[in-house]
């Protein structure tokens, strides 16, 4: 299990960013992921792991109309 | 009517005239504001006193002073009395700050009854200060079509009888920009302000602010949209009113500071270069640019706002409205600024309606357009909405509230509320794109079901509960209006912060004090009922500030500067807001910090709903919002998301829903919405330093320093 | 049409082109209101030489159309119609669009070819490109 935005979510194994961002349907273009506190770049998603257990922060910048 | 220009030039006559000195500007004020009485024709100049520029600072805040002071509590709309105010402020006319173009407008509104502001692009504002007039004032209320004309170059203003027909305000703009120029290169000096025959037969008559596109050579327009300000306008018989300026510099608005402005604007502007194409498309799409996540968010407003998504909604997506912009760069609402969130449709080939067969130039459609007129109506055709949106301009009606209530309509018609009958045989099922079109024709043109519907949501709950025996709790549940305005395009339900956004307001359920949805429900860094009342206390104050600046609010957190993610509160885009505070003092030559900005607003937003108390309105009760706001009003919504509810329930309420029907679901879940509504207004108000029925305390007032005698006894009177 | 061409390798930092520009246009020797702007870099070759390579992208964004392409190809602003609001300044591509915090408008190399006369090393010339 882990957290993401202060809810609980199904860990899964080979869990990465961009999974997490799919599995959670986040499709907005700007989002600010950390991942136990630290900020992973856009760039980065693609492999960067989540260990079971962790905290994740994605954080949508938009504000509305 | 006049059939050519020069037709109409003949026919101008002039019925009062007033000649001043130009007050020149100096640091963002000309000092005078312009008073005109359309009943009889007094023309004449106000003072800004300093106290006035530090209380009420300008444009919006200008706007309710002129208006307290203009009015009597027991004043209705369409008394002469009623004032439309329009101002800018004083950042207003700065060409180097992007979004630095924008008029405030502020009345008493035919929909809520009460204090209506909205805040509208277009070259007006900037142009009437350099003119000379840091506010334009007007009373009364005339017995024939008048114009009235603002020549800031040879500093005359006139009143003044014109054989123009005001049906159409694409046409007014038009005409009276060419009746103006001296030649083509000069149409660029003139803005025009018309509403149309839709401010004549509806109560969401609006204000277009015309602004002339050099490489389109065509007036083009923005709307000062909610609330019903055309109708006002109309109702005192104006037709027009047009200001000319010519000499339009860098350095017209004279500020303390000019380089600091320059570094400032050139900073953000390198900046809007650099990422908005990496972020919101601003300058391809604009604000349709939203159309994508909010449905992929399940906040699109659906059929009436039961729903946040649609499978067909890719037929009005971001990127199917794209394709059908023309772009144009720059296409900015304001000379100079570099967001350019401005889109148009050239060429366009009108399918319905009096200008059947026309080719015209469609401003927009903007996201509030496609969501509004499409969606929440179950109409995802491109070609629909830029129809539609055409019309409601033109027409000069709102555009959001008639996308929200026709919606409401076909609600109400799929439900068997209204029939054919009763709607004159438009077939209102969600979806209808011909019955919509139809629908917005009558409104426009004051014909048929049209003269029902154009009156408001409100007004229409009124009458079919009245006339045709509907039940009126039903209707209160589904019909989206608070205080009487109808809600704007996103889907709030899974967001409390944003229900209290749109329900807690002075004017009505518009998203421009808060939009939270996000930070609340999908980032949920608003956790508790504490965090969400911060935020909806420094939010509305922070975008409050914008209206009485003259400024927008999109170049604040439409682009984003680097490194705003490393920054302690990255949703209040700290960088941007230094900007703004920079540009005030680079203006102004004060020197306010963060503090005093949210001060400024404070003072303003306070004094704004101690009018409504003074008019009979602000308290709690005009706060609650229906129930189709905060949650699913019938089993079918219900049902669309049984999973989340049912999940809701068993987490959040405690409740196992097992065993319970579908009806005893919605029961408990609409008990527990409601209850954690009443919470967030408790600590919301606590807060903002209002009592528990709304009312703002006097400490709080004293403390803003905006206990003037008069202001103190309606507190008093409502303790 | 001629535009200013640059050879950094052979540029000595000497500031000359800056002089003659800011000098003949603004009367006063300041290289921050020069239109060809000389800066020393880490890389190599030591040099670096910003002067505007006529390719247009501001006209396309001035909204009140004050940059135009004369019939010889150069990119002029028309300081009259000019309303400073520095959207050129923003999207020039090469950073050439220049603006001082005491002028109102931008400013930009129109090829006049003065400073190609006076640069010591011909780190400058005048260059025919289509």
């Amino acid at each position: 299990m882990i957290e993401v935005n202060g809810k609980k979510v199904e860990w899964e194994k080979d869990m990465t960013v961009e999974k997490l961002l799919k599995k959670m349907n986040f499709t907005f273009p700007k989002i600010v992921v950390r991942v136990n506190g630290k900020v992973i770049e856009k760039s980065d998603w693609q492999d960067y792991p989540i260990p079971d257990q962790s905290v994740v922060q994605a954080h949508h910048l938009i504000a509305g109309g | 009517m006049a059939t050519s220009i020069e037709d109409m030039r003949k026919s101008r006559k002039v019925l009062a005239g007033y000649d001043y000195e130009q007050a020149g500007v100096e640091k963002g004020y000309t000092g005078k504001t312009l008073y005109i009485n359309i009943s009889d024709y007094t023309i004449k100049p106000k003072d800004v006193t300093e106290e006035m520029k530090d209380i009420f600072i300008g444009g919006k805040g200008f706007g309710l002073w002129y208006l307290w002071n203009g009015i009597k509590p027991e004043t209705k709309w369409n008394d002469p009395e009623n004032e439309i105010v329009i101002s800018s402020g004083p950042i207003g006319g700065i060409t180097q700050y992007p979004g630095s173009g924008k008029s405030l407008v502020v009345t008493l509104s035919p929909l809520t009854k009460s204090i209506m502001d909205s805040n509208v692009g277009g070259f007006f504002g900037p142009y009437l200060k350099f003119s000379g007039w840091d506010a334009l004032e007007i009373q009364g209320k005339s017995e024939k079509d008048i114009v009235v004309f603002i020549d800031g170059d040879k500093g005359r203003v006139t009143i003044e009888e014109v054989d123009i027909d005001p049906a159409a305000s694409h046409l007014v703009s038009e005409q009276l920009t060419e009746l103006l120029a001296e030649n083509e290169k000069d149409k660029k000096n003139i803005s025009i302000v018309s509403s149309g025959s839709g401010g004549e037969n509806t109560n969401i008559g609006i204000l277009n602010f015309s602004f002339y596109d050099l490489r389109r050579k065509a007036a083009r327009m923005k709307q000062a949209g909610r609330g019903g300000i055309g109708t006002v306008f109309r109702d005192k018989k104006i037709a027009a009113l047009a200001v000319k300026f010519s000499s339009l510099s860098g350095r017209s608005n004279n500020p303390a500071d000019p380089a600091k402005v320059a570094k400032t604007g050139v900073k953000i502007t390198r900046e809007i270069n650099k990422f908005d194409a990496e972020q919101f498309r601003m300058r391809q799409i604009g604000t349709a640019n939203l159309m994508t996540p909010m449905n992929d968010y399940d906040l699109l407003p659906v059929h009436n706002f039961k729903y946040g998504s649609h499978p067909d909604a890719v037929g009005i997506s971001s990127d199917t409205l794209r394709d059908r912009f023309t772009q144009n760069m720059p296409d900015g609402c304001w000379v100079g600024c570099a967001l350019s969130c401005c889109k148009a449709v050239d060429n366009f080939e009108l399918k319905t309606g009096p200008y059947k067969g026309d080719k015209v130039l469609v401003d927009g459609p903007e996201y509030e357009n496609a969501a509004g007129l499409g969606a929440n109506c179950g109409i995802f055709d491109a070609d629909y909405v830029i129809e539609a949106n055409f019309y409601c301009d033109t027409y000069g009606i709102d555009t959001i509230s008639t996308g929200t209530l026709i919606a409401f309509a076909m609600e109400c018609y799929e439900n068997g509320i209204i029939d054919k009958k009763i709607t004159g045989g438009l077939e209102l099922n969600f979806g209808n794109a011909d019955a919509a079109m139809e629908l917005i024709h009558q409104m426009g043109q004051g014909k048929g079901f049209g003269k029902i519907a154009g009156q408001g949501v409100r007004r229409m709950k009124q009458i079919f509960a009245e006339e045709y025996g509907a039940d009126p709790a039903f209707l209160q549940d589904i019909g989206m209006e608070n205080k009487g305005l109808e809600y704007s395009q996103y889907q709030a339900k899974e967001s409390l912060a944003q229900q209290g956004g749109y329900a807690m307001t002075n004017k009505g359920p518009q998203h421009d004090e808060a939009w939270l949805i996000f930070m609340d429900m999908v980032n949920n860094q608003l956790p508790t009922f504490e965090k969400k009342a911060e935020a909806l206390h420094y939010f509305p104050m922070f975008r409050t500030w914008f209206g009485l600046m003259g400024l927008c609010k999109l170049p604040w957190n439409d682009i984003i500067p680097e490194g705003n993610s490393q920054t302690e509160s990255p949703e209040k885009i700290p960088e941007h807001v230094q900007n703004y505070i920079d540009i005030f003092n680079a203006v102004t030559g004060k020197n306010i910090d963060q503090d005093e900005m949210i001060r400024q607003s404070e003072r303003v937003y306070n004094f704004q709903r101690i009018f409504n108390l003074r008019l009979g309105f602000g308290t709690r009760e005009h706060d609650a919002a229906p129930y189709r706001a905060l949650g699913p009003v019938t089993e079918e919504e219900y049902e669309s998301r049984i999973e989340r509810y049912d999940n809701q329930l068993k987490e959040d309420v405690g409740i196992d829903p097992s065993g319970m029907s579908i009806a005893e679901k919605v029961k408990a879940m609409r008990k527990y919405r409601e209850g954690r509504y009443e919470t967030l207004i408790d600590v919301v108000y606590d807060r903002r330093g209002w009592t528990k029925n709304g009312v703002p305390k006097l400490e709080k007032i004293k403390e803003l320093g905006i206990d003037f005698p008069e202001v103190v006894d309606v507190v008093k009177k409502n303790l | 049409m001629k535009i200013v061409g640059t050879n950094e390798k052979e540029c000595t930092l000497c500031g000359a082109c800056e002089t003659i520009c800011s000098t003949f246009y603004f009367k006063e020797d300041n290289r921050l209101k020069s239109s060809i702007q000389v800066e020393e870099v880490e890389v190599s070759p030591g040099a670096a030489i910003h002067v505007c390579n006529q390719c247009g992208k501001c006209i396309e964004v001035c909204p009140v159309e004050a940059i135009t392409r004369t019939k010889k190809g150069i990119v002029i602003i028309n300081k009259k119609t000019c309303i400073g609001c520095f959207n050129c300044v923003g999207v020039c591509p090469t950073n050439t669009m220049f603006w001082h915090e005491d002028l109102v408008e931008p400013f930009k190399c129109i090829a006049c070819a003065r400073c190609t006369k006076e640069c010591p090393t011909e780190a400058i010339f005048m260059e025919e490109v289509s």
